[in-house]
């Protein structure tokens, strides 16, 4: 006779807490660092896949959303990535006006972009910085460094958008 | 240095917002109805055969009388077996039509799906196709997954290795299984060479073209020619090949008529291939309609669905479902995106011609495929 069991897999109870607390926030800051938020919700999709596979271990940190966004912060920056965005953005321009059209206010989206000029490491330290609020040692906890480092990538990065921004106020 | 600091929290509380407001707080594991069920599947799973039996039962009928007062339930499916796929790549499984209940377990892919899942049923039901991901042998590539397209029975048993590739699609006939791959590099997501493989004989005839990314694959009901998306091209291009004569994918024709809008196939019907928009939205339903492969004349619109039932959108999630069965009036479709609150993400969905509202089957599925109601099933060596 046939086994019955609901369509849930057995470890994914514990993950899909997990995932219900963590997305919304792992995809804002998937946005922040690749400005798209269809690649936005790929690049999450695929880190909390890659989690699910390695669960058994990942579960055990202390901070598994910790790991989540280290996946997604590295991911997000990734040249390639960069490219298929453009390419996904431009193949769903035509039917994807609904969530394109919802986009963050200009002052806000310049930041952003601001931020994704910046270094890998400084853009990632500010991403998680100013959207997930996190810590020096918390973003050191993410990033896999010392706080000192985060908070020198935090200082530079500060400097540089200083630049950067007010240069396109002076220009505007 | 302040006022960096104030634009940036500013600008963080801003993406906050907007994440709440693109719908992410509506996934469906947040729907309170549901907790009705989670219980029941944790109970499950640490519990013998004969309770695990009972609990399912239980949740069925919670099932349906949730189903009955959101939904509109139509008339009596056709088919009433599925094949599914768990989210995040977990079992392959076959599914009572009805209810979403297991009733037979395929396959375990141990979560390693990363890129389009999908499932192919052979005509006569006797077995699945679909694929998986496994680390690349030695040589075989430096970096990533290799995906690969994989069989098992219906009835379950050894699951066999086809070969480096993703999409595959069998031929109406049962004879030919087509599907696409890398023609250097296993391990990239970018495929270029198209794999018509003999089922009877075992020569696969190969197709290449390195300006070219083929994706849905869909067989014509003549099993000869072939529909698929060609990706690299800009915008994407639905082309139909003939299998028969070919020697290269630069034979292939763009599919008259089709414009860039209609990316996706949900399979072969009786008359024509299935063809939809890339994306439904809910300010863009997806026109379904059949066609004439070849001469690019619809013949039909088979549904038009409303938004959050669509194809293609997200990598390692569900993207690639909405299939017909072989009549084109009973349709399996996956929610897409949080951002529908009607519509559950990753939730399969059954959509009969003349349904006002789909059909919640399932929750948390990432491929599936109509089993026909003329199969009968083989033996797992068969």
């Amino acid at each position: 006779m046939d086994t019955e069991v609901t369509l849930i897999a057995s470890r994914g109870e514990d993950f899909e807490r997990f995932y219900r607390r963590e997305y919304r926030q792992v995809v804002g800051l998937a946005f922040v660092l690749c400005g798209s938020w269809d690649t936005a919700q790929d690049l999450s999709q695929e880190a909390f896949a890659a989690a699910y596979r390695k669960w058994d271990r990942i579960s055990g940190y202390d901070k598994p959303g910790a790991w989540v966004r280290r996946v997604v912060a590295n991911r997000a920056i990734s040249l390639t990535r960069r490219r298929r965005a453009e390419v996904r953005a431009l193949r769903s321009l035509s039917s994807r006006r609904d969530i394109e059209a919802d986009e963050i206010p200009a002052a806000d989206a310049a930041v952003w972009a601001a931020v994704r000029k910046l270094p890998r490491r400084q853009a990632q330290v500010v991403a998680l910085t100013y959207l997930d609020e996190l810590s020096a040692a918390e973003v050191g906890d993410v990033l896999g460094c010392g706080e000192g480092t985060v908070r020198t990538h935090l200082r530079r990065a500060r400097l540089a958008l200083r630049g950067s921004l007010g240069d396109e106020e002076v220009q505007a | 240095m302040s006022d960096i600091d104030e634009r940036l929290r500013h600008a963080g509380q801003v993406v906050r917002v907007r994440c709440a407001a693109l719908g992410l707080e509506a996934m469906p594991h947040a729907e309170p109805r549901r907790s009705r069920r989670r219980p029941l599947v944790a109970v499950a799973a640490g519990l013998l055969v004969t309770t695990i039996v009972a609990v399912a039962v239980l949740g069925v009928v919670l099932h349906r009388h949730q189903r009955s007062s959101s939904v509109t339930v139509g008339p009596p499916a056709s088919p009433s077996q599925i094949v599914a796929l768990e989210a995040f790549g977990g079992r392959i499984a076959v599914i009572s039509a009805a209810d979403g209940h297991v009733i037979r377990v395929l396959a375990e892919t141990r979560g390693l799906i990363r890129y389009r899942p999908t499932l192919a049923v052979t005509p006569d039901s006797s077995a699945v196709y679909f694929t998986t991901s496994r680390r690349p042998h030695r040589n075989e590539c430096i970096r990533g997954l290799v995906d690969e397209v994989a069989r098992v029975s219906i009835t379950g048993g050894p699951v066999t290795a086809i070969g480096p590739g993703v999409f595959p699609a069998i031929s109406p006939d049962g004879y030919f299984l087509a599907y696409s791959r890398n023609a250097r590099n296993p391990c990239s997501t970018n495929h270029d060479q198209l794999v018509i493989l003999d089922l009877r004989t075992g020569v696969r005839h190969i197709l290449t073209s390195p300006s070219v990314d083929l994706e849905f694959l869909s067989w014509a009901p003549d099993s000869v020619h072939l529909a698929y998306n060609d990706d690299g091209a800009q915008p994407n291009s639905p082309r139909l090949i003939d299998t028969a004569t070919a020697r290269s994918l630069s034979d292939a024709t763009h599919i008259p008529h089709a414009n860039a809008d209609w990316a996706g196939f949900l399979g072969t019907t009786s008359a024509g291939i299935g063809v939809v928009p890339r994306n439904g939205s809910s300010s863009n339903p997806a026109r379904v309609v059949e066609l004439k492969p070849v001469t690019g004349v619809v013949t039909r619109t088979l549904f038009t669905v409303p938004g959050g039932l669509a194809v293609g959108n997200t990598l390692d999630g569900p993207e690639d479902t909405l299939h017909a069965d072989r009549s084109g009036r009973d349709v399996l479709a996956i929610g897409l995106l949080p951002v529908h609150a009607a519509i559950r993400h990753g939730a399969l969905y059954r959509w009969h011609d003349g349904d006002t509202r789909p059909t919640l089957i399932a929750d948390q599925i990432w491929a599936a495929a109509w089993i026909e109601p003329t199969a009968k099933p083989t033996s797992p060596n068969s």
